[in-house]
């Protein structure tokens, strides 16, 4: 063996701490990496989901009035509103004021459709039929000045009379470093300077969205539809996955002889289901849920499309079927998580239990699942959130993607991710952005959902702990 | 895990406490390991509800396996010596208008160019979207106004963002009309070798056999398989058959049902380019994270840096979709390289974001199960920290790592709607493997094709299953042998 000079030894060791110290800091860089990612992630949505956007107006609205929009007061809002849109008025009163929808809103008397609001007494006991028709729009008109401030009748008129599509839209970044070319590119689409439209801030992500139906103009498209889909298909997931999930837990824990060869079986299985692709599970839906138990039209029972219920035009692709398709996909997740907080519990509580004279299932009831709520609740949260942006299974079974009813459990649906999924995938100005906002409305969504249940555990744990 | 020990320890004792006290009778009056009779009932429940899991994975291979039987059945008809033209231009697909759809009587088709609108649209080509054949009348900038319906196909509804496939118009049309009795059909003059004697063909709905081929004419059986047999005149389209077969399932490059071309490759191939990329970006991103959190984090690092791994997990894959088009294709893959708007990098580069920490956590818990021992021994011999990283604790946890990285791999073929929003919507063969085009995988063929409202009869019903079953073979051939690996690794230590 040779030997090292005790110079030559300390010069190598620092290159080789160095070394170590060089590759440490490349390690924490991966790190680096990863938050990079999600900032970079953040700011895409952001940058999508606010912008600047040319609109151009079916009517321009210097030509219907002299001044501008914005300096009238209601009453001339109105007369303008009575003057280009006659017709529209009596729905205009009852979407804004009513509970009523339109048909029942116009055979209702005035007092009973509008009750709480200011209506014009000599008025109040007649229907808007009754009305004669060259008095209905200013009538009307008349109640939208006196109830509704200037902002929301100029909403009105934009929606009614000045129309506004997206010409051209562009993100947040680009509207604040790089106005110039922007604006140069205006001028390029709209040489003529007098129909040439002003470049607007737009934020995409509204709070009328969440009230608002889909709509095939992205100005004014909302996400209600989706968010009651995402809403409805959660309800199912907690409802079937969860309680099975658990029981399914329970009894492995609990009960099986992990001797017995089936029970080894059910495990192993379970592991491996955990591994299945998500699309794998849409595809089980589709044959199994939609097909077979689905549309007796296509040879299934009626089952899940609503037949054996009475419901006549059901196909089977409806909230029940993406609802219980979830619940099989999260299961063994589920399943996996509550085993491990079921183990955690320590025999000895078990004993005690016993000792006191309890049944096993008394035991497993009143001692063991307390214990293990709080590991539980944290696999719920888990899979909840997992069920909450899975799209893939939604699309294998047959989401639609422009939905403007509320959905029903038998009629078709859309979900919040589809709908992310439908808009990014559209060329039409506007769009992308709409997507980008309702990613926001999705991840507020997810945070919400694990703030409740970050909560619920610390409860439980706190009330085990007393 | 303390816990866990201090238990094992305590059932010990607590059974052997009991055997001393109650000899043989223990096992029977241990309350704790017999139900009430009451408490049966619920047993059978808890039961039931374990035994689902095992009706999950039997309706999943069955389902796949039959729906995949019944593609190898299927039969497409096919338009005798029509092919698509042109491979090599990107698929235009339909755009969507305000409803998102064509109804089946509109004639004006908004058209989604993607970047490249040098497709051949020209006046009097074909088109094929889905099962219908249009023609094309008149070409504008942004769309195409088509005569539906042509060739005796039905006018149906489309869905936005199906891809339009442009056809050579040299379908095969009989030159004499053909009365119920005849049993030989005139062709032109040069098309006949393109039948085979034995193969089916079909003159509208009637089936016919080739019993013989002569000069430019078919001999051929009449009403076969129950098919009205009529009178057709000259000028009748003739369709061939067309069957996929496991041969060319596994080795053909083309995927186009409608021209009966049913290769897989396509598919596979860009499904496995996504995942080589994504394994590329997570494996030294992921595998660093662990070594840094395993070997180097204090508890306080640990807390902070674990949650990045947990967001990371949590965001939904349709967001990372829309990040991976948004973001890497359109704000840093396009101005720098000229990728396509579809391309198989993107797509890649993001699946590999989101299996960083499928990678770092399964790495981490082999990392942390190599014993402190063999760590204080590589010190013990005057190495450094990096070189006990690289040369001990690394080895030591080899097949952890491995086992990481093959779930990786499983889970990044699985993906699904990354690659649908941003590898491409058309399947697409290149060899050699050209990640800077638009391609579609596996997964994202299924999404697509099952979008609409599908035929439960239709080929394309049957294939979306049997690629299913591909992809399910493949995922848990790679889940199999990660936890094969991961048993192996844990016996090493304890």
């Amino acid at each position: 063996m040779t030997r090292i000079e005790e110079g030559v030894f300390r010069s190598m060791l620092i290159g080789r701490q160095d070394k170590g110290l060089t590759m440490r800091r490349l390690y924490a860089a991966s790190f680096g990496l990863a938050i990079l990612a999600l900032v970079l992630l953040a700011l895409t949505i952001t940058n999508e989901a606010f912008g600047y956007v040319a609109l151009v107006y079916k009517i321009e609205p210097e030509t219907i009035s002299d001044r501008p929009l914005a300096e009238l007061n209601e009453t001339e809002l109105v007369a303008l509103l009575v003057e280009k849109a006659p017709g529209q008025l009596p729905k205009m009163v009852s979407d804004a004021l009513s509970p009523m929808d339109l048909q029942t809103f116009a055979r209702a008397s005035l007092k009973d459709s509008l009750a709480g609001k200011q209506i014009p007494a000599e008025y109040a006991d007649k229907t808007p039929a009754d009305i004669p028709t060259d008095e209905r729009a200013s009538v009307m008109g008349q109640i939208l000045a006196d109830n509704l401030t200037q902002e929301q009748i100029l909403e009105l008129i934009e929606a009614a009379i000045l129309q506004p599509t997206v010409s051209e839209s562009w993100p947040l970044f680009e509207g604040l470093f790089n106005r110039r070319a922007i604006e140069e590119r205006l001028v390029e689409l709209f040489p003529d300077e007098i129909t040439r439209p002003e470049l607007r801030f737009k934020s995409w992500l509204r709070l009328e969205m969440l009230t608002k139906p889909m709509d095939s103009n992205p100005l004014v498209s909302g996400v209600r539809t989706a968010l009651l889909g995402t809403v409805y298909l959660l309800i199912i997931v907690v409802l079937t996955a969860f309680p099975v999930g658990i029981a399914a837990a329970i009894y492995l824990e609990e009960y099986a002889d992990p001797n017995k060869w089936y029970n080894r079986l059910i495990e192993t299985n379970i592991r491996n289901l955990a591994g299945v692709p998500s699309i794998i599970y849409g595809l089980l839906g589709l044959q199994l849920l939609v097909r077979f138990m689905g549309d007796p039209a296509t040879g299934g029972l009626g089952l899940t499309s609503g037949q054996a219920f009475g419901i006549i035009d059901g196909t089977g692709r409806n909230i029940i079927t993406a609802g219980l398709t979830l619940s099989l996909l999260v299961l063994p997740v589920v399943i996996i998580n509550a085993q491990e907080s079921i183990r955690a519990v320590p025999p000895s509580y078990r004993d005690a239990s016993y000792g006191l004279g309890a049944t096993k299932w008394q035991t497993i009831w009143r001692t063991v699942l307390p214990s293990a709520l709080p590991g539980i609740l944290t696999g719920i949260i888990l899979s909840l959130s997992r069920a909450v942006g899975e799209t893939a299974p939604l699309v294998v079974v047959g989401a639609s993607t422009f939905i403007v009813q509320d959905p029903g459990l038998f009629t078709r649906f859309t979900a919040l991710p589809i709908q992310i999924y439908n808009w990014t995938s559209r060329p039409q100005a506007g769009f992308r952005e709409l997507a980008a906002a309702a990613i926001i409305i999705l991840l507020v969504l997810l945070v919400a959902i694990n703030t409740i249940a970050f909560v619920l555990r610390n409860q439980a744990r706190r009330r085990l702990q007393v | 895990m303390e816990q866990a020990i201090e238990g094992t320890s305590y059932s010990n004792e607590r059974s052997r406490l009991l055997t001393e006290a109650l000899g043989k009778r223990a096992e029977r009056t241990d309350i704790g390991k017999r139900a009430r009779p009451g408490e049966r009932i619920i047993l059978i429940l808890l039961f039931a509800a374990g035994l689902l899991s095992i009706f999950t994975t039997a309706f999943i291979v069955i389902f796949l396996g039959t729906e995949a039987v019944g593609f190898f059945q299927s039969r497409a008809w096919i338009y005798a010596k029509m092919t698509v033209v042109d491979q090599a231009v990107p698929p235009v697909s339909l755009r969507s208008d305000a409803e998102g759809a064509v109804t089946s009587t509109d004639t004006s088709l908004l058209l989604d160019l993607g970047d490249q609108p040098r497709v051949p649209l020209i006046p009097g080509t074909l088109i094929q979207i889905g099962d219908e054949i249009m023609r094309v009348v008149e070409r504008r900038e942004r769309s195409i106004i088509v005569e539906r319906g042509y060739d005796g196909t039905e006018a149906v509804a489309h869905e936005a963002g199906l891809p339009i496939l442009a056809l050579k118009e040299d379908t095969v049309k009989i030159t004499e009309a053909l009365g119920e009795e005849d049993v030989r059909i005139a062709l032109p003059e040069d098309v006949a070798d393109s039948f085979a004697v034995g193969d089916m063909i079909h003159l509208e709905t009637e089936t016919m056999r080739i019993a013989a081929i002569e000069g430019s004419s078919l001999v051929v059986e009449r009403g076969l398989e129950d098919t009205p047999v009529r009178a057709y005149p000259a000028n009748t389209v003739v369709q061939v058959e067309r069957r996929p077969t496991l041969l060319t399932y596994l080795t053909g490059t083309r995927w186009q049902p409608q021209t009966g071309d049913f290769g897989v490759l396509p598919l596979v191939e860009s499904t496995f380019m996504t995942t080589f990329i994504a394994i590329l970006t997570a494996l030294p991103v992921g595998l660093a994270a662990a070594i840094y959190l395993s070997e180097y984090a204090t508890q306080r690092v640990r807390a902070i840096l674990n949650p990045i791994l947990e967001i990371l997990v949590g965001v939904p894959t349709v967001v990372f979709g829309f990040f991976a088009l948004q973001f890497v294709t359109i704000g840093v893959l396009r101005p720098l390289f000229g990728v396509d708007i579809y391309n198989t990098l993107s797509a890649g580069l993001v699946v590999g974001i989101m299996i960083v920490p499928t990678i770092a956590s399964m790495s981490l818990d082999a990392m942390g199960s190599v014993p402190r021992g063999l760590r204080e021994a590589s010190y013990g011999l005057g190495a450094t920290k990096l070189e006990t990283i690289a040369k001990v604790v690394l080895p030591a946890s080899l097949s952890g790592v491995v086992a990481a990285v093959i779930l990786g791999i499983s889970r990044a073929v699985g993906e699904t709607m990354i690659v649908a929003i941003a590898a491409g919507a058309g399947p697409n063969w290149t060899f050699p493997p050209n990640f800077t085009v638009g391609a579609e995988t596996m997964t994202g063929h299924i999404a697509r094709i099952s979008g609409g409202d599908l035929s439960y009869q239709s080929v394309d019903y049957s294939s979306i299953f049997s690629i299913g079953l591909t992809l399910f073979i493949i995922t848990f051939l790679l889940t199999q042998v990660s936890t094969y690996i991961t048993r192996r690794f844990r016996e090493m230590y304890e």
